[in-house]
C-alpha cells in the first residue's frame, strides 16, 4: 500500500506540473504565433520563450525522481 | 446567414424593458456574419499589439512635411493603399473584417456591439446607394453585416422598401426600430444612419455585455449628449431632443446646463469623462472630448482583453478619418478643407 | 569579444564640414554621437531653420525621381558622372515637368492596356459564339443571349428551366472558349427573350456584357468591330512603350544619378544635425574603432593637410553609456553570434555573451544528446549542409550544429550509447560514466554541481563586471551569494554523503552570518533574488532529464524494433523511430541549452542597453518604406 502511495505521489508530482506547463505553453505559444505573424524576426525569441515554462514539469520530475529513489 | 427572427410576439407593443434583456444580449451577434472561429484570443491581442506599434502617434509633427500623406509611413491596415478615393474607408472596413474574423466566438460576441455599430455606417451607405441603384456588391464583400441582411439590401428594388424590410427584421430585437420606416419617409437615408445608430446604442445600454464594451458604450453615449447640447447651445436653440440613456452623466444635470446655458460646466464634464484633472488649453468641446476619449480607450487598452481590440480599431478609425481629411486638403486645396474644418 | 572604442573629436573650418563627412564616410569606422547629448555647456547645432528646407526640398524632389524611376521601363544604362548641386533648379524644375509626362504615358498605357484585356475576353467569348451561330440564319429574326456557364452541370438545369418558362420556345447550344470557358448560346423569338434575361439574372447567371459600342451591331460586324479595336489598341501600346524607351534611353542615366546623388546628400543632412557649429569652424563629437583611428586621422591630414584636427579623448565614466558596442570574435566563436543576435545587445561595459555561449552550448547539448550514434548522424548532415550552404545564417547553423554534434558523439562514448545502450553493448563501448537510464540520482546531483559552477562563474563575471563599473555595493552582493551558494552546496554535499569528516555546524553558522550581511548590502529584495539563484541551478536538473529522455526514447526505439522478430521489418521501425528520436534530439537540446544560457546564466553578469555601432558609411542607406517597416 505504501508503494502505490510512493507512486501516486511521484505520478502527482510530475503529472500537476505537466498540466501547469502545458496551460502555460498554450498562452506563450497563440501569442507567440501572433507575434511570429506580425514580425518574423523574432521567430528565435518566441522558441526560447516557449522553453521557459518547462522548468516547472522538470521541478517536477526531479521531485518524482527523489520521491521514488527514497 | 442570419438566424430567422421571429417577432417575440406580445413584447412589441410594450415598452422594453430588462425582461427582454435576454433575448438582446445574443441580438448584435446574430445581426452580424457567421464565419470559423479564428485564433485564441491571446494570437489575436498580441498580433493587434504588434499592428498598434504602426499607427501615428504625431500627427502635428507629420503635418510639417511638405506632403503629409506621401511621408506617411506604412502601416499593415493601410497594406492596400491605392490613393483611389476613399481607400482609407476599404482599408478600415477590411481591417474590422480582418479582427472579426481572427476572434474566437466568445471574443466575438463580446465586440459585436461595436462591430454593429460600425457596419451602422455600411448599412446607411448601402440605402444611398440603393436610391441611384449602384452596385453594392464591392461595399458588401467586407461587410461584417449577416447574411440575411446583405441579402435582403441585394434584393431589394429600392431603398424604402429595403428600409422596411430592415425595420421588420430589426423590430425582432427591438420593437423600436419599427419607426424606421416612418424615420425614412420624413428624414432619407442620413435619418435612417442617426435613428438606427441611436436605437442601436440605447438597445445596447440596456443589455448586459462586457464590462470594457460597457465602459466604450458609455464613452460614446456621453459624448454624443454632449455634443448635442453644445450644438444646440451654440445655434441658442430653446429646446433639446431627448437625451440618449446609458451614459455615465446623469441626463437632468446635462438637461439643466443647458437650461442655465453653462458651458464652462459642460467643459469641465468633457474633461472629467477621461477621467483625468481638468486643464483649460482649449475651450474647444470636440477637442477636449476627443483627449477625454483617448484616455479612456487607452485605460481600456491596457486591460489585456476586448479593451485593446476596441482600443486598435477606434485608432484606426481616427487614423482614416485624418487621412480622409487630409486627402480632401490636397485635392480640394486648403481653402475648402478649412471651411469644411469650420463648419 | 567587444571591440574597443576611442571617443575623437574632429575639428576644421566650417567651409570643410561636408567634405571631411565625405572622407568619413569613405572610411566608414566612425560614428558622429547622437544630437543635443554632447556635453560642455554647447548646444549640439539641432537641425536650423535652413536644414530643414533643404532636407524637405531635396527629399520632395527625391520622391520626384523615385516616382520618375518607376514608372520607365528598367533598362541598363550607362553610368552618369554628373554633379547635380550647380544646376539643381534646373532640374528641379525639369523633373516636374518629365514626372508629368511620365505619369501621362503611364497612365495612357494602363487605359490601353485595361481596354486590351477587355476586349480579348470579347473576342474569345465572341469567336465560341461564332461557332455556336454558325448554322443558324442571323437574320430569322430570333434574338441570340450569350452566357457563360459556371460547369457543365448546369447545362441540363438550365435547359429544364428553359423548357418550362418558355414551352421550348428556344434552343440552347454550348461550346468551350479557348480559356476553357463554357459558354452557351440560346436562340429565342424577341418576344420571349425579356422573360428568359431574366430568369437567369434570378438564377445569378452572368449574361455577358458588351460595350455600348458594339449593342447596335450584329454578330459577325461585332467581331470584326473588336478584331480592328485589338489591332488599333495594341498598336497603341507599342507606340507608348516605344516613347517610353525613348525616353529612359534619353533621361534614365541622368535620374538615377540624381537619385543616389539625392541619397547622399539627406543623408548628410541628416548628420550635420549632430555637429556643432561656430562661425568659423566645424566640431564633430564621435565614436571611431581604436584599431581604426589612426588610418582615419592619416587620411584626413593628406587630404586637408593639416587643416583639420583630429583628437583622442579620455572615455569618461558618464561616457560608458553612449558608447556604441561593436562586436568582433575570432572564427571559431563566429557562428554563435547567431544566438546572440536573439538578445538586445549588452553595454560597453558589459561582456559579449558569445564566447561563454561557444563554449558552454556544444558542451551542454553534447550532455543531453549523448549519444555516439545520433551524434554522428547530426554530423554528417551539419556537413552536408555546411557543404550546400557555407554562407549566412544557415552556415553559421551548420557550423554550430558541427561542433555541438562532435561533443554529443564523445559524450556518447562517455556514456557507452550508440543508437542507445543495446548499440553501445553491440559494439563493446565501456561506458566510462555511469549509465543514465539507470544512475538517475548521480546524474541529477551531477547536474545540479555543474549547474552550480556555471551560475557561481557567471556571478563572478558579475563581480568584475560591477568592479569596473565601480558599482561596490552590487559587487559585495554577488560575492556574499557566491559564499552563500557555496556554504548550501557544502551542506548539501554533507547531507547526500555524510562523513564524519564534513563539519556541518561551522557552515551553518557562517550561512547564518552571511544572510544579514545579504539583506544589509542588497536591501529587503537580496534573499529573494538569493532564492532566484537557486532556482536557477535547480533549473540545470533538465540537462539529466532531457539527457534521460533521450537515452530512453533511444532504448524504446531499439526494444519495439526487436520485437517485431523480423529483420527488414526490424530494421525499418528501427530507422523510422531512431530519425523521430534524432529530431527530438536535435531540437530539445538545443533549446533548452540556450535557455539554460539566456535566462540562468547571462541575467548573472550581462547589462543589456548598449547602442549598435553604425559608422557613416558610403553606402547611403536607402529611406524606402521598406526599410522603416522592418526596422520599427
Amino acid at each position: 500500500m505504501e508503494k502505490v502511495l510512493i507512486c501516486f505521489a511521484a505520478a502527482l508530482a510530475v503529472g500537476l506540473c505537466a498540466i501547469a506547463t502545458g496551460w502555460a505553453q498554450s498562452r506563450i505559444g497563440a501569442a507567440g504565433a501572433g507575434t511570429i505573424a506580425e514580425r518574423p524576426e523574432l521567430t528565435g525569441t518566441v522558441i526560447i520563450l516557449l522553453a521557459i515554462p518547462e522548468t516547472m514539469v522538470i521541478l517536477g520530475f526531479v521531485v518524482a525522481t527523489m520521491i521514488l529513489n527514497k | 446567414m442570419a438566424r430567422p427572427v421571429a417577432a417575440p410576439d406580445g413584447r412589441i407593443a410594450g415598452a422594453p424593458d430588462m425582461s427582454q434583456a435576454k433575448p438582446l444580449e445574443t441580438g448584435m451577434r446574430s445581426l452580424l456574419r457567421d464565419m470559423p472561429a479564428g485564433v485564441p484570443a491571446d494570437c489575436l491581442l498580441t498580433r493587434i499589439r504588434g499592428r498598434r506599434s504602426f499607427l501615428v502617434r504625431d500627427w502635428d509633427r507629420l503635418l510639417l512635411a511638405r506632403q503629409p500623406l506621401a511621408t506617411l509611413a506604412a502601416a499593415p491596415w493601410r497594406e492596400a493603399r491605392s490613393g483611389a478615393e476613399g481607400w482609407h474607408l476599404c482599408a478600415l472596413q477590411k481591417e474590422c473584417f480582418w479582427a472579426f474574423s481572427r476572434m474566437d466566438e466568445p471574443m466575438r460576441r463580446a465586440t459585436a456591439p461595436f462591430f454593429w455599430l460600425a457596419e451602422v455606417r455600411t448599412l446607411a451607405v448601402c440605402l444611398r446607394l440603393l436610391t441611384v441603384a449602384a452596385d453594392l456588391d464591392t461595399l458588401l464583400r467586407n461587410s461584417l453585416l449577416a447574411g440575411g441582411i446583405k441579402d435582403l439590401l441585394r434584393n431589394s428594388d429600392g431603398s424604402a422598401r429595403a428600409v422596411a424590410e430592415l425595420a421588420d427584421l430589426l423590430s425582432g430585437y427591438d420593437p423600436r426600430f419599427a419607426g424606421l420606416t416612418d424615420v425614412y419617409r420624413s428624414g432619407g437615408p442620413g435619418a435612417v444612419e442617426s435613428a438606427l445608430y441611436e436605437i442601436s446604442l440605447q438597445s445596447l445600454a440596456r443589455m448586459r455585455v462586457n464590462p470594457q464594451m460597457r465602459c466604450y458604450l458609455a464613452l460614446v453615449i456621453d459624448s454624443r449628449n454632449l455634443i448635442t447640447v453644445a450644438k444646440r447651445m451654440r445655434w441658442q436653440m430653446s429646446a433639446i431632443p431627448p437625451l440618449l440613456e446609458g451614459g455615465a452623466l446623469p441626463l437632468p444635470r446635462l438637461t439643466e446646463l443647458f437650461k442655465h446655458r453653462d458651458s464652462a460646466w459642460l467643459l469641465h464634464l468633457a474633461m472629467r469623462l477621461g477621467g483625468q484633472a481638468p486643464f483649460s488649453e482649449t475651450a474647444d468641446l470636440e477637442r477636449v472630448l476627443y483627449e477625454a476619449q483617448r484616455w479612456v480607450m487607452r485605460r481600456l487598452a491596457r486591460e489585456d482583453d476586448i479593451g485593446m481590440v476596441l482600443d486598435y480599431l477606434w485608432r484606426c478609425g481616427n487614423e482614416a478619418a485624418n487621412i480622409g481629411l487630409l486627402e480632401r486638403l490636397e485635392t480640394a486645396g486648403i481653402e475648402a478643407a478649412g471651411m469644411e474644418l469650420r463648419r | 569579444m567587444i571591440v574597443r572604442m576611442s571617443k575623437l573629436e574632429i575639428a576644421g573650418p566650417k567651409e570643410l564640414l561636408l567634405d571631411v563627412l565625405e572622407v568619413i564616410r569613405e572610411q566608414g569606422a566612425f560614428q558622429p554621437e547622437e544630437a543635443g547629448v554632447a556635453g560642455d555647456g554647447q548646444r549640439a547645432q539641432l537641425s536650423d531653420d535652413r536644414t530643414v528646407v533643404q532636407r524637405l526640398f531635396l527629399e520632395n524632389m527625391r520622391l520626384q525621381t523615385g516616382e520618375i524611376i518607376s514608372l520607365l521601363p528598367p533598362l541598363e544604362t550607362r553610368e552618369s558622372w554628373l554633379d547635380p548641386l550647380t544646376i539643381l533648379d534646373t532640374i528641379a524644375a525639369t523633373a516636374t515637368r518629365h514626372l508629368t509626362t511620365c505619369r501621362e504615358l503611364a497612365k495612357r498605357f494602363e487605359t490601353l492596356r485595361r481596354d486590351l484585356d477587355e476586349l480579348e475576353r470579347y473576342d474569345m467569348l465572341l469567336s465560341a459564339i461564332d461557332r455556336l451561330i454558325e448554322d443558324r440564319d442571323v437574320r430569322s429574326g430570333l434574338e441570340f443571349i450569350g452566357i457563360t456557364l459556371r460547369d457543365a452541370s448546369f447545362v441540363e438545369r438550365l435547359r429544364d428551366v428553359l423548357a418550362y418558362l418558355v414551352d421550348g420556345e428556344c434552343t440552347l447550344t454550348t461550346a468551350v472558349a479557348a480559356d476553357g470557358t463554357l459558354i452557351g448560346l440560346i436562340a429565342t423569338p424577341p418576344s420571349r427573350s425579356m422573360a428568359i434575361k431574366k430568369a437567369l439574372s434570378d438564377e445569378q447567371l452572368p449574361e455577358f456584357p458588351f460595350p455600348e459600342s458594339l449593342n447596335n451591331l450584329s454578330l459577325p460586324e461585332r467581331i470584326s468591330f473588336v478584331e480592328n479595336r485589338l489591332a488599333t489598341t495594341r498598336l497603341g501600346m507599342a507606340e507608348i512603350e516605344a516613347e517610353q524607351e525613348r525616353f529612359a534611353r534619353r533621361w534614365l542615366a541622368f535620374y538615377r544619378r540624381i537619385d543616389q546623388w539625392l541619397a547622399e546628400r539627406i543623408a548628410l543632412l541628416t548628420v550635420t544635425g549632430s555637429v556643432h557649429k561656430t562661425g568659423m569652424c566645424f566640431l564633430i563629437h564621435g565614436w571611431a574603432l581604436t584599431d581604426a583611428t589612426a588610418p582615419l586621422t592619416e587620411r584626413l591630414n593628406e587630404k586637408f593637410g593639416g587643416r583639420v584636427a583630429v583628437e583622442q579623448r579620455a572615455i569618461l565614466e558618464q561616457d560608458l553609456e553612449k558608447v556604441p558596442v561593436a562586436l568582433s570574435n575570432p572564427p571559431y566563436f563566429r557562428p554563435f553570434e547567431l544566438f546572440t543576435r536573439l538578445l538586445p545587445l549588452p553595454r560597453y561595459s558589459s561582456r559579449d555573451p558569445t564566447p561563454f555561449i561557444a563554449i558552454f552550448f556544444p558542451l551542454f547539448f553534447g550532455m543531453m544528446l549523448g549519444d555516439a550514434g545520433h551524434g554522428l548522424v547530426l554530423l554528417a548532415a551539419s556537413l552536408l549542409l555546411l557543404w550546400r550552404r557555407p554562407q549566412g545564417a544557415t552556415g553559421d547553423a551548420a557550423r554550430i550544429l558541427l561542433i555541438s554534434s562532435s561533443y554529443a558523439v564523445l559524450f556518447g562514448i562517455l556514456f557507452g550509447e550508440f543508437f542507445g545502450e543495446a548499440g553501445g553493448r553491440l559494439l563493446h563501448l565501456t561506458p566510462l560514466l555511469p549509465e543514465r537510464s539507470r544512475a538517475v540520482m548521480p546524474m541529477l546531483i551531477f547536474s545540479l554541481a555543474l549547474g552550480a559552477s556555471h551560475v557561481v562563474f557567471g556571478l563572478l563575471l558579475g563581480v568584475i563586471t560591477a568592479v569596473k563599473r565601480r558599482k561596490r555595493g552590487e559587487a559585495a552582493v554577488r560575492i556574499i551569494t557566491i559564499a552563500l551558494i557555496a556554504c548550501l552546496a557544502y551542506l548539501a554535499t554533507s547531507q547526500l554523503f555524510p562523513s564524519p569528516w564534513l563539519l556541518t555546524r561551522p557552515i551553518l553558522l557562517l550561512t547564518g552570518l552571511l544572510l544579514p550581511l545579504l539583506v544589509l548590502s542588497g536591501g529587503l529584495l537580496a534573499p529573494l533574488e538569493m532564492i532566484k539563484t537557486v532556482g536557477n541551478i535547480i533549473s540545470y536538473a533538465r540537462i539529466m532529464a532531457i539527457g534521460l529522455s533521450s537515452a530512453l526514447l533511444a532504448n524504446a526505439a531499439n526494444h519495439l524494433a526487436g520485437l517485431s522478430g523480423d529483420l527488414i521489418l526490424g530494421t525499418l521501425a528501427a530507422i523510422v523511430l531512431h530519425a523521430v528520436a534524432i529530431v527530438l534530439g536535435l531540437f530539445a537540446p538545443a533549446i533548452h541549452a540556450l535557455r539554460l544560457h539566456f535566462v540562468e546564466f547571462f541575467s548573472k553578469f550581462i547589462e543589456p542597453g548598449g547602442k549598435r555601432f553604425e559608422p557613416l558609411h558610403k553606402q547611403a542607406q536607402t529611406t524606402k518604406e521598406g526599410h522603416v517597416w522592418k526596422r520599427f
